[in-house]
């Protein structure tokens, strides 16, 4: 819905993401604000920001292959380590800067991507699940065991301090890693929104809503559906990427299958198919997951018979990620976007209920 | 358009502005008067209290807390200063402990050393240690987190320990030496399958006549036992945590192989939990490790804590080997701040992690009140002796002095 006496008098008008100044002046704002917090935030909360940045890319790039192309995948975590492992071999071997080993690794892990991609013309739905997983499985086995020499094996990988390539300024802090996430991860969210309103955006969305009638329509399906695994997986290696900088030492255990079902979580919560759903579900799912580390103590604090293995803190994480999917699916399955939507809707009606 | 646009303009700059003002060198804290003396010292840990080695870190976290309360109510604190802990579960998840990190190091007064327990925590910590000069110590053995900076281990590399083993079977039974490694698949039980550790076994005389790998949550290793078997090994050695020698024994107790071979292990995680977890199927293990026993009620250290385990009222299944290594943490903390301090002529202000990691580099044969013996040197941040225990009546007894880690360089080459 459009704010009151805002009219598209031409195609470029309609296709703007921003119709009017003042959303201009908010979006500017908004950035402004994004851009200011490690003036007066702390390293712990700008080290969230940066979890967040990361994680938003990752979901981004499975928003767009699940809620867009209505491809599932269960392997984004295997396909981040990709990206992770081509940045650290790159950066240690052959001391590349970031603005080389970025793309590379999305090259790479889109190309991996696309390979366990591909089943996905012949199968889909819960089979297609069963084949991505095996990327959670087989891309950690061959990190550990083809050239245990080049990617450390079982043991951590290290990775250098993100360099420019201009003198030796290197990004090894947290507020100048958050200069990189941030803005990659605002670039990207702008790539992802852009790439729904395009023809390959279209083409997903039916491909998601009916393969065949899509097919009969002349979107190729075979096409299609690779790239979305392709675009999927490169959003992921950029993730990656990052993480290999923000983490500095790499190991298979940081990409596990259980990342690659939060990352579906937070997409569900957001709101398949939405890309502010994403910004929300992220900054929700890795929020109350902060959020419980921090309360789990206070509980067992109080009562120490929750303490332990077993304790609050262990249980509440895993529990309340559990509970909260769970409710979104059976009560708002369309997600935290759709409930930003109905209140902008409200209060732009105001004080109408219709 | 022009409102647009003037609008565009000053976001662009501001935009660019902004990240220069958040990244230009902030002044550093105001540097407190010389004699200023703290209220307070924190100590710092990182661990895996509720993720997959809560068995291990769970014990350590409580002996922690058990050894800061040794250090303030018998020691009178750190140079007469109360002692707090600081403790923060990552729950075996690296990015939260490197949240904890972050959040340590914000803290006013910031802990003077920090504790990890995860091998992998420690390593995507080690650089960011030696940026912010803040001196830690590690359980976590394998030579990666130790590329000298301000990381220091409290226990023998996987590897040395498992070397010293070698030579306390040539020397005490030669005619039993095949060996067969069954081990985690991880980057701690794979810490001694490599061919340097291969070199070192054929130069002493040790046959290796299997290597086989087990997963960190299987609960059963016969199939791997039955392939060992066929080639007639004296003994199996691990390098597992708690449940993982009780997987094996458990195996080895359904195939009926308690008798017809031992098992040994290297001893961070083959220690005290172990016969909990297995009872009696434990007697007769053999481990190698670098710290006392809790058996050694004679020793000062394993007085103190068993002391502070009965009045803190701790579970049964909190008396691991866990404690020793938080103790000798906390200790080590203890003699190197009073160290910095001694050679700083008393002056507070210049007790800073640099200063304290000195220290770490001078500590000659440190005892920790009889638990264990270090020497590191501005070469070695890590132990070179362990002792051997034999596993009798489901206690740890020592059955060998102090022996020397071999001197040969077991560190595979990608590691050098």
């Amino acid at each position: 819905m459009r704010p009151y006496g805002t009219y598209d008098e031409t195609y470029a008008q309609d296709m703007a993401v921003c119709r009017t100044r003042l959303q201009w002046c908010i979006l500017i704002g908004w950035l402004v604000l994004l851009l200011s917090l490690p003036l007066f935030l702390g390293e712990w909360m700008i080290n969230f920001m940066n979890f967040i940045g990361i994680s938003v890319i990752a979901a981004l790039g499975l928003n767009i292959l699940t809620g867009y192309a209505g491809q599932i995948s269960l392997g984004q975590a295997a396909f981040i380590g990709v990206g992770a492992y081509t940045t650290g071999m790159l950066a240690r071997y052959l001391l590349f800067p970031m603005w080389i080993t970025l793309p590379c690794a999305a090259l790479a892990a889109g190309l991996v991507g696309l390979i366990f991609g591909l089943p996905s013309l012949r199968i889909k739905g819960f089979y297609l699940a069963m084949a991505t997983l095996a990327a959670q499985f087989i891309i950690p086995w061959l990190i550990i065991n083809i050239r245990p020499d080049i990617t450390g094996g079982a043991h951590s990988f290290r990775v250098p301090a993100a360099t420019v390539g201009i003198g030796d300024i290197s990004l090894a802090t947290e507020t100048s890693l958050f200069y990189l996430i941030i803005p990659l991860a605002a670039l990207m969210t702008f790539f992802a929104k852009n790439l729904q309103r395009s023809r390959v955006g279209r083409a997903f969305i039916a491909i998601r809503d009916n393969d065949l009638a899509a097919e009969v329509m002349g979107i190729n399906l075979f096409s299609y559906k690779s790239l979305a695994f392709f675009i999927c997986s490169a959003f992921a290696g950029v993730a990656g990427c990052l993480w290999a900088y923000w983490m500095r030492a790499i190991a298979v255990d940081q990409f596990s299958l259980m990342e690659s079902i939060w990352y579906v979580g937070i997409i569900i919560v957001g709101g398949l198919g939405s890309t502010s759903g994403v910004i929300m579900g992220t900054v929700f799912i890795r929020g109350l997951d902060r959020l419980v580390k921090i309360i789990g103590p206070s509980i067992e604090g109080a009562v120490p018979q929750l303490t332990g293995p077993w304790g609050a803190t262990a249980a509440l994480g895993p529990m309340v990620f559990g509970l909260v999917v769970l409710l979104f699916i059976i009560l708002e399955p369309r997600g935290l976007s759709h409930r930003w939507e109905i209140f902008k809707a409200s209060y732009r009606l105001w004080p109408f209920s219709y | 358009m022009k409102i647009a646009a003037k609008i565009l303009f000053v976001g662009l700059v501001t935009l660019f502005l902004i990240p220069a003002l958040a990244c230009a060198p902030k002044a550093g804290p105001p540097t407190p008067p010389a004699a200023l003396k703290p209220e307070v010292i924190r100590v710092g840990m990182i661990g895996d209290m509720t993720g997959p080695y809560a068995s291990i870190v769970g014990p350590m976290h409580v002996a922690f807390l058990d050894a800061c309360q040794y250090v303030n109510e018998q020691t009178g604190g750190i140079a007469g200063v109360r002692v707090e802990a600081v403790a923060r579960d990552s729950a075996g998840k690296v990015d939260s402990a490197l949240a904890h990190y972050m959040e340590l190091k914000a803290m006013k007064p910031r802990p003077v050393t920090l504790s990890f327990y995860v091998s992998g925590e420690a390593e995507a910590c080690h650089d960011r240690l030696v940026e912010d000069k803040w001196p830690a110590m590690t359980v976590a053995s394998l030579a990666s987190v130790y590329p000298r900076g301000y990381t220091f281990g409290v226990y023998a590399l996987y590897r040395d320990a498992t070397g010293a083993w070698m030579n306390w079977v040539m020397q005490n039974s030669p005619a039993k030496n095949k060996v067969a490694f069954l081990t985690w698949d991880t980057a701690y039980g794979r810490d001694i399958i490599n061919d340097e550790m291969r070199a070192y076994a054929k130069k002493v005389g040790i046959n290796i006549v299997s290597e086989e790998l087990f997963g960190i949550r299987d609960t059963d290793v016969s199939t791997q036992l039955t392939r060992i078997m066929k080639l007639n090994p004296d003994w199996i050695y691990t390098c597992t945590a708690a449940h993982g020698p009780g997987v094996i024994l458990k195996s080895m107790a359904g195939m009926g192989l308690i008798g017809k071979v031992k098992l040994a292990g290297e001893g961070v995680g083959f220690a005290e939990a172990v016969p909990v977890i297995v009872g009696d199927l434990a007697n007769g293990c053999v481990v190698s490790r670098s710290f006392a026993s809790l058996a050694e009620t004679d020793v000062e250290g394993i007085k103190w804590i068993n002391y502070y385990f009965n009045l803190n009222r701790r579970r049964p299944t909190d008396a691991t080997g866990a404690a020793q290594c938080a103790f000798m943490n906390v200790l080590l903390t203890k003699a190197t701040v009073e160290g910095a301090l001694a050679a700083a002529g008393g002056d507070w202000s210049k007790v800073d992690g640099a200063a304290i990691k000195a220290q770490f580099e001078k500590l000659q044969n440190f005892t920790a009140l009889g638990l264990t013996d270090i020497t590191y040197t501005p070469e070695r941040y890590h132990p070179n002796k362990v002792r051997i225990f034999e596993i009798k009546d489901k206690k740890h007894v020592p059955v060998s002095g102090w022996l020397p880690c071999p001197t040969d360089d077991t560190t595979p080459m990608r590691l050098r």
